[in-house]
């Protein structure tokens, strides 16, 4: 786990020496679980996407502990209790885009990204729907999607769970800047 | 009686009060905290490049006083995201700031001196709730 990020960030940038490498450092994920009793939410505007064109392999790393709540308590219950961010400090998102986009031509491309998550500790087969933006050159992305907690071995006490959602909403997006 | 009975209802409602104060507590703020470490955010990645797992044990979730010149400063949503300058793109420091941060008057090349608390490293040190000690 460790060391995957950095493999697969080297997996991406160094294969294919003409192709066209993008990054950022500031992409943001959030996300947010709407239960009966109240909707939790947190933000990460520190996550690292790389995106290579030419290929369509797409990664995306987040810190856990960099999520920003505006509860003290969640914080410390979602970094000690759910996603056990000492263990598991990062989410790992590595995929490709399942078609072809015509990077030279501004538009706006629905597409799906098809990869792997890896997070808690376990890593899922996922399929998310993806919005490519191509303006003047600059490429960004957005995507909103769903995960079971439970697939990621998250289980959610049934103290509370009228608080905790067991499908979580993510929200990612990235502007990304040339290499 | 009743003596007692309102002794134990001024316990539950003060174990009631501090619940709800702690269910609402926002995260802490960085102003009030100590730095764990003052460091110049040159040093600060060299112990990175020399060992990146040592410096993440070492710093993870403590609160560091960093020195260094802004290569990047920008509001994002609610809050101010800052890169140190770096003469690597694949590192560098990142800092999130406090929403009650205002670096608008912060520009390229400025001098910062700031504290904030480390997360981890992905592409760079990450560090999080931010606060400017300086300007």
């Amino acid at each position: 786990m460790k060391y995957l990020f950095t493999a697969a960030f080297s997996l991406v940038f160094l294969s294919g020496a003409f192709a066209q490498k993008f990054y950022t450092k500031q992409a943001s994920i959030k996300f947010e679980s709407e239960a009966p009793m109240e909707t939790i939410s947190a933000i990460n505007q520190q996550a690292v996407s790389v995106l290579d064109s030419e290929t369509g392999e797409m990664q995306w790393s987040a810190l856990v502990k960099s999520f920003r709540f505006d509860k003290a308590l969640m914080q410390e219950h979602f970094n000690e209790n759910y996603l056990e961010s000492d263990d598991y400090p990062k989410a790992i998102f590595t995929g490709r885009l399942a078609e072809n986009i015509s990077w030279q031509t501004d538009g706006q491309y629905e597409v799906l990204v098809r990869g792997t998550l890896d997070m808690h500790g376990e890593q899922n087969e996922v399929e998310i729907p993806a919005t490519i933006y191509v303006r003047d050159g600059v490429i960004s992305a957005s995507s909103a999607f769903a995960v079971q907690v439970a697939d990621y071995g998250i289980k959610i006490p049934k103290v509370v769970k009228d608080n905790v959602s067991e499908q979580v909403k993510i929200y990612v997006q990235a502007q990304y800047q040339a290499l | 009686m009743k003596k007692i009975l309102g002794i134990v209802f001024l316990l539950i409602l003060a174990v009631v009060a501090y619940g709800v104060f702690k269910y609402y507590q926002p995260p802490a703020d960085t102003a009030n905290k100590n730095a764990d470490y003052t460091v110049d955010a040159d040093a600060f990645l060299v112990e990175f490049s020399s060992d990146e797992t040592k410096a993440n044990t070492k710093y993870m979730d403590q609160i560091v006083e960093l020195h260094g010149k802004i290569q990047s400063v920008e509001k994002q949503g609610e809050t101010y995201l800052v890169q140190l300058s770096s003469e690597n793109p694949m590192s560098g420091i990142a800092i999130e700031f406090q929403p009650d941060q205002d670096l608008s008057q912060y520009s390229a090349k400025d001098d910062i001196a700031l504290r904030a608390r480390y997360t981890g490293y992905l592409m760079g040190a990450a560090l999080v709730e931010g606060v400017i000690i300086n300007k």
